[in-house]
């Protein structure tokens, strides 16, 4: 049998996702290069050609690599309960790597071995982009950004703010979908405020190149809480992502939204409303997606294996340039 | 301008789906963690999930997007 070579998974040491594909792919057939680990590794990389070692003994080269999956890169100081070990050198030396890594995933892009999800897909195609193009297929709760216009803020209405980008605010706080009055906001603070949908469930799409596959969670059990699912406690959530059955129209719209953006990955996240209509929220070019099928009972986890794996047919993205 | 109006900070929370992130028991050999090994455990698809915590953070490629 032909060696089908080896898919690059380039992630971190705590995603379990990845955990779950190598457990099905085989080890041998991967090499996974975790990103807030990268002293565990050697790395050479020169114009047009880079070799990468793992402590196991395992080593690859521009040559020998069949598929590139970016999964979910992190730098260790970002990784709450290891950040505050982590030293300044060892930031300015993370960077470093971080950078001629980039120009490695270059390399495998030019070579056509990319797979699903775009580098910074977010930041070609971010929330504005998206509310345009969504709007031609889908309700969209209009949205705006604000700095320093408090007339833009209406009197007693209600709205949510969100985060653009989800860093954090102090150490180990973010800013959560979170409703607010509009007035009540300090203008001199950057706002992403968006119009307030009262929606019974979330649907969640997860979009693997020309399927998809959605999941639904009721909001009941804690909209008195929050608006947002993913404050919630996991240990109260983690069961409760049945599959969804969308409507055709929206399943169309999915797919001629996500074709004229020009993602192969995304995760769609929509409200539906007690009347049945759906409001698009955004796509998340790389969202999480494993805890949705992890013992593949919804044909989610197989996709996703058919696509990442080296023994199947190559579907690359789109090169930046040849 | 009010004092009493929110800054992000007065609406942050802590990121509660966080369960642990200080050891995740990686193995160069099996290029899985422990929980990794067995797929089916509740705690493994409860990392799972908490990993959607960065969802955004983590594909802005943290703080030099």
């Amino acid at each position: 049998m032909t060696n089908p070579g080896i898919v690059f998974v380039y992630t971190n040491s705590f995603d379990y996702t990845s955990d779950l594909l190598i457990s099905r792919i085989g080890s041998e057939h991967v090499f996974r290069f975790n990103t807030d680990a990268w002293s565990d590794y050697s790395i050479l990389v020169e114009p047009g050609a880079f070799r990468i070692a793992a402590p196991n003994g395992r080593e690859i080269n521009r040559t020998g690599i069949a598929k590139f999956y970016w999964r979910k890169p992190l730098k260790k100081h970002l990784i709450p309960g290891l950040g505050a070990k982590v030293s300044s050198e060892e930031k300015f030396c993370e960077e470093e790597i971080w950078y001629a890594m980039r120009e490695v995933v270059n390399m495998l892009w030019q070579d056509r071995k990319l797979v699903l999800v775009e580098p910074f897909g977010d930041a070609r195609v971010g929330k504005f982009i998206q509310a345009e193009a969504a709007g031609k297929y889908f309700n969209v709760p209009p949205c705006r950004f604000v700095l320093g216009r408090p007339a833009e803020f209406a009197q007693d209405k209600e709205s949510v703010v969100k985060s653009l980008t989800s860093q954090r605010v102090d150490e180990d706080t973010i800013l959560y979908a979170t409703r607010v009055k509009e007035h009540e906001l300090n203008p001199g603070f950057p706002w992403m405020v968006q119009d307030l949908v009262e929606a019974e469930m979330d649907v969640t799409v997860v979009y693997v190149r020309d399927r998809l596959f959605a999941f639904e969670l009721q909001r009941k059990p804690f909209l008195e809480r929050t608006l947002d699912w993913k404050e919630v406690s996991t240990e109260a959530l983690s069961d409760d992502w049945p599959e969804h059955r969308l409507p055709a129209e929206i399943e169309q719209g999915i797919h001629g939204f996500m074709n004229d953006i020009g993602l192969q990955y995304g995760r769609l996240d929509f409200l539906r409303t007690r009347d049945g209509q759906y409001h698009f929220l955004e796509v998340n070019p790389n969202g999480e997606w494993g805890w949705l099928d992890s013992e593949g009972k919804y044909g989610l986890l197989e996709k996703m294996l058919e696509e990442v794996s080296p023994a199947t047919p190559l579907h690359p993205l789109p090169a930046r340039f040849s | 301008m009010c004092l009493s109006m929110y800054t992000p900070k007065d609406l942050a929370k802590p990121k509660g789906v966080i369960t642990t992130f200080s050891d995740s028991q990686y193995d160069h050999e099996t290029q899985v963690t422990k929980l990794g090994m067995d797929p089916d455990k509740r705690a493994f698809k409860i990392m799972m999930k908490s990993s959607t915590a960065f969802d955004g953070e983590r594909d802005n490629g943290g703080d030099d997007a």
